[in-house]
């Protein structure tokens, strides 16, 4: 009953908008056809082209040719060809680099996401505390990254942190300097980053699952669903966009990776922790190779390329993401 | 109704296991942040040797000195002007343009994907440059509406996407009915698509507010001058060349976290009323 | 659904004028210069400007007749530090300069980013006057390109060859002329916890054998025999591999090596690396290499501030947190330089520059500019002041000091490291650091390839044979940093 209140509710907000849209000031454009098709979607789209462009496409371009020189960053260059992609085949550290994002990117496409998943479930339902619990995993996002990375240098601490102490109650296996030791580097960095991360992922989704119409829950608990089944076949679907733009993002945004990195270790020790983004960052400024670094730079560029034409491509045979 | 009255109070009853996960990713989320709530109120020496337990002396004055000695009064108010600035202009150049990707059919789309998303993954370093030097020339450095601008292009790619993955799943009806009874696509976009994917606004308003907000970077390249630096700033202002006042620094980044808090608040309220007037409660 | 159109249409109507008041602000032209800069408050403060300007002429207020005449300001990008050294530098250095040279006063800013935000600023054909790099090796790079200013003419015209310590002078030339001036110089000693030694007995060593023995017993008596640790600067472990080869080789084949008359991979030079890996497995740093990894300034200095590391070898940046740290664990602190560790070694001190000084090529005020150059190094008190403000972490200008020089008020033990320093490297007695006098991808690898030497990874021959290859590419190329040259 309540419920099909609701449902009459949201279609006679979409009626009233309708009219509301249909009786404020009425023109009739020209071939209104052609017009709709060819012309507006581009005028819609231009101020973000002309501001994309402007800022940040022209200018990339410009310094992805500096891929093709010698140039150190200062002054005078010039032209090597294909050199810095060659001498980036052969790079140990380019190797060590491209293999941890590969990690990360494994890494990351699992624990963030099936914590925001996880997480927006569980909450979704809960009326009282809502606006605690939504803050409360929120925060981290909103604190800058130089402060968690703090917090967290702290919290894993060689010597004054929680590895020590749970060692000295009996977990001897924790007694670990974990930004420290090579093994564990890596992973004590991602772990940091997921912490930042995952509650903005379940923000993205909590709203998501807002635009979920309420009636295929009710048809779905008529069926005798349980809450899995409710998740599966009625909320999932209904994000379905909203998550396949996170694993996207996920993915490009994995292979650009580097505040917690180069706060944490600087790519350290011993490259246990390099990223392509440290690498570049490394090259650009403290060896005097920005030729070297926009190829590095180039290559990231290509691999997302790369990911975006996959979601193209899927989206062209009829997913509809 | 006694069937209804039934499934009421069950449900009622199961969401206990959801409080208790839920509270448990609270304390994994929040402990951690309380350990820079108790630094921002210790003195340096003290962070040395207690870096994460209560203060033993509660220092209060910390923020008024962080406050001064990190410039807030202009800091805070240079970063609101370039939160707000790049909201509203984030939020209008990604609304458009979502909507003529994800509801206009437009030929080309693939291709304006394309660029567009492949621009967001080239590291910033690399085209600071030829930006400042355009923007050198435009007599845009040292200003706040020239860094606001360069948000516009460098945060409205993601919010585009993020927006056009709300916008896509709405169904066709409402906007057929609309642009058969004649309304303009921008009445369309404006009266129907935007109350309908109003959490994708919000949403996206509150992460470029907190991109721009927190943004360091960009600003520190292009803005020089003290008048016009941001808050970002403030946490670089309590270190000497190798050691660093972790007291002061933390009171800057809870001083710097508070606003962004605050905005989350007021978003949220609009989320969790619309939440529950779905169906997701019994 | 009330609540949703009033949303839209607040949110639209709020945000509309929002932005016509926003970007009005954002468009304003910038407000007044902040008070500290101000001529009128620099006038009640000049003391030290010997041609002392009268108070009217100070004045900001410039009648209209004059407006034509508004001051040339000199844009001066400085590294950003925390507010005290701020408000000294500016008290003590800008005030006073503006105080003396009204027309053409100094507008110092302080950059939170400054080696990338200048790097940009400069190759986008913009950037200050006054151009303020880490060291030798970076402002090289800006000299290769033709960005810094020749400034051969106006250091005869100032005389500040005299003025400065010759090595320090020499660091800022190349191929004889001069383009930088040193603004601050560092070395590397050991500071050690007195309040530890005296209540072990133990004594500051003058040999090698003496410290591999003091680091032994203080690991029988659990503690940390050097403090150290790289997580938060990488770098940190080339402070450790120039004293090493300094201390083990000796300054006369180091100084071979650098100009190319031996190898990186001698016996010497192995020997040294050696030894210094040897000290890192024994857990002599920090009690295990991979704490040494995981801990940063603020936890070694603190280590050793409370007791729980015995020394501690750093640079003279660390005399800016050494005493406070002590201070708050009220345990005393003292220094001794880093003994030979080899026979046949004189005890020497590194050589450092760790900030340098130049103008922009394309700057249009080159002879204002160098006005506020030399008023670094034209007067000792006034630079004396500026460094105990800064606590000798910065703007040590290496000047002709002498003991009168340090004011009373002076700790007596920076004091005393500064007037040993000037007597042992006035004799000859010095080293070179691998910052200052080491290309930059060689000294990249001096402390990125230690890592694997320390994992085990590489050999001490291939890390060291990996270095010359790499110095001799750079040497090549023009790279190199000046080298003062040595009578060997």
């Amino acid at each position: 009953m309540a419920t099909d209140l609701e449902v009459g509710k949201t279609i006679m907000q979409g009626q009233v908008l309708v009219q509301a849209a249909a009786t404020a000031q009425v023109r009739q454009p020209k071939r209104p056809h052609v017009w709709r098709k060819a012309v507006l979607p581009w005028l819609f789209v231009a101020p973000l082209l002309i501001a994309n462009i402007v800022v940040v496409l022209g200018p990339s371009v410009g310094s992805a040719f500096f891929a093709f020189t010698d140039w150190s960053g200062l002054g005078s260059f010039k032209w090597v060809g294909l050199a810095n992609f060659q001498r980036m085949v052969g790079d140990r550290v380019f190797h060590v680099a491209f293999a941890n994002n590969v990690k990360w990117t494994l890494l990351f496409l699992i624990v963030p996401i099936g914590m925001g998943l996880f997480g927006s479930a569980i909450i979704a339902p809960i009326k009282r505390g809502a606006m605690f619990y939504r803050v409360a995993y929120f925060v981290p996002h909103v604190i800058a990254s130089v402060v968690n990375a703090e917090i967290w240098r702290q919290i894993l601490h060689p010597t004054m942190g929680i590895g020590p102490w749970l060692a000295s109650r009996g977990l001897k296996f924790m007694d670990v300097a974990f930004f420290g030791n090579v093994h564990t580097v890596f992973y004590a960095v991602a772990f940091v980053d997921n912490w930042q991360w995952w509650g903005f992922l379940l923000v993205l989704y909590l709203a998501a699952m807002q635009a979920v119409d309420p009636e295929l829950y009710e048809a779905a608990r008529l069926e005798g669903a349980n809450r899995w089944q409710e998740w599966r076949n009625v909320t999932l679907p209904g994000i379905l966009p909203n998550l396949v733009f996170t694993i996207l993002i996920t993915i490009m945004w994995s292979f650009k990776v580097f505040d917690y990195i180069y706060l944490l270790t600087g790519g350290g020790p011993a490259h246990a922790s390099e990223v392509l983004a440290t690498q570049v960052f490394n090259e650009a400024f403290y060896q005097f190779e920005a030729g070297y670094a926009a190829a590095i730079g180039l290559t990231m560029s290509l691999i997302s390329a790369l990911v975006v034409v996959v979601f193209i491509v899927l989206r062209r045979k009829g997913w509809e993401i | 109704m006694r069937a209804t009255f039934a499934r009421r109070s069950r449900r009622v009853n199961s969401l206990l296991p959801n409080y208790i996960i839920a509270t448990a990713l609270a304390l994994f989320t929040l402990l951690p942040l309380l350990s820079l709530v108790f630094n921002s109120l210790k003195s340096s020496a003290e962070i040395g040797q207690n870096p994460m337990g209560l203060p033993r002396v509660v220092h209060w004055a910390n923020y008024v000195d962080a406050w001064n000695q990190a410039h807030f009064s202009v800091t805070m108010r240079n970063s609101f002007i370039l939160t707000f600035g790049s909201i509203i202009g984030v939020v209008i150049i990604s609304g458009l343009a979502a909507y003529a990707l994800g509801r206009l059919n437009m030929p080309g789309a693939d291709i304006i994907t394309l660029c567009i998303l492949v621009g967001t993954s080239m590291p910033m370093q690399l085209f600071m440059v030829p930006l400042f030097f355009l923007w050198s020339r435009l007599g845009l450095t040292d200003k706040l509406i020239g860094v606001i601008i360069i948000y516009w292009a460098t945060m409205s790619p993601f919010a585009t996407f993020l927006l056009r993955s709300y916008m896509v799943s709405i169904p066709k009806d409402f906007e057929d009915a609309a642009r058969v009874d004649g309304a303009s696509e921008l009445q369309v976009l404006s009266n129907i698509i935007v109350p309908i994917s109003m959490p994708g606004f919000l949403t996206v308003a509150l992460v470029t507010g907190l991109s721009a907000w927190n943004e360091f970077l960009l600003a520190v390249t292009f803005l020089h001058r003290d008048d016009v630096k941001p808050i970002s700033t403030a946490l670089y202002a309590f270190q000497t060349r190798y050691a660093r006042d972790w007291g002061l620094t933390s009171t800057a980044a809870v001083i710097m976290a508070l606003p962004v808090v605050v905005l989350f608040l007021l978003l949220q309220r609009q989320f969790i009323e619309g939440l529950t007037q779905g169906g997701l409660k019994a | 659904m009330r609540h949703r159109r009033i949303t839209r249409r607040e949110f639209l109507s709020i945000s509309g004028l929002a932005a016509v008041g926003l970007i009005a602000a954002a468009c304003a032209p910038s407000a007044a210069p902040a008070p500290t800069t101000s001529p009128t408050q620099a006038a009640g403060q000049a003391t030290e400007a010997p041609t002392a300007a009268p108070a009217t002429v100070a004045s900001t207020a410039v009648p209209p007749t004059m407006a034509s005449k508004a001051p040339t300001k000199i844009v001066w990008w400085n590294e950003s530090y925390n507010d005290a050294m701020e408000k000294n530098l500016t008290t003590n250095f800008v005030d006073t300069f503006n105080a003396a040279h009204p027309d053409t006063p100094i507008d110092l800013t302080y950059q939170e980013n400054l080696d990338q935000t200048l790097r940009t600023a400069v190759q986008a054909g913009a950037g200050p006057d006054v151009v303020i790099t880490p060291g030798p090796g970076f402002v090289l790079e800006y000299i290769n390109a033709g960005y810094i200013l020749d400034l051969s003419d106006f250091a005869v015209q100032y005389g500040w060859k005299d003025k400065l310590l010759s090595w320090a002078y020499d660091s800022g030339t190349v191929n004889g002329k001069l383009y930088s001036l040193p603004l601050t110089f560092e070395s590397v000693l050991v500071y050690y916890n007195k309040t530890v030694f005296d209540k072990q007995a133990w004594q500051p060593p003058t040999t090698g054998d003496e410290m591999v023995a003091l680091c032994e017993a203080a690991k029988k008596a659990n503690i940390y025999a050097l403090s150290a640790g790289n997580s938060d600067w990488k770098a940190a472990t080339e402070w450790f591999v120039g004293p090493f080869l300094d201390e083990y080789a000796g300054d006369d084949n180091y100084y071979k090596a650098l100009i190319g008359e031996k190898k990186w991979t001698d016996p010497e030079f192995v020997g040294a690396i050696k030894m210094l890996n040897d000290w890192f497995q024994k857990g002599y740093f920090s009690g295990s290499i991979d704490n040494y990894h995981a801990l940063t300034g603020n936890d070694y200095v603190g280590n050793l501030a409370n007791g729980k590391a015995a020394m501690m070898i750093d640079g003279t940046w660390a005399f800016a947190d050494v005493p406070g740290a002590f201070e708050q664990s009220g345990q005393d602190w003292d220094w001794f330089p880093m003994p030979p560790l080899n026979t046949g070694v004189h005890q020497s001190y590194g050589l450092a520059i760790g900030t340098t000084v130049s103008i922009n090529a394309k700057s249009k005020i080159p002879d204002a500019a160098a006005k506020a150059l030399d008023w670094i190094v034209n007067d000792k008190k006034r630079a004396m002041t500026i460094a105990s403000g800064m606590s000798f972490g910065e703007w040590v200008v290496p000047l002709h000091f002498t003991p009168e020089d340090f004011p009373a008020n002076v700790d007596k033990r920076i004091a005393r490291f500064y007037q040993d320093f000037v007597a042992v490297t006035g004799r000859g007695d010095y080293g070179y650091t691998t910052w200052t006098f080491w290309p930059p991808k060689t000294e990249e690898y001096v402390y990125q390839g230690f890592d694997d030497v320390m994992a085990g990874t590489t050999t001490v021959e291939q890390y060291l044979a990996q270095i010359q290859q790499q110095f001799d590419a750079e040497r090549t190329a023009g790279k190199t940093p000046p080298v003062p040259k040595r009578n060997v």
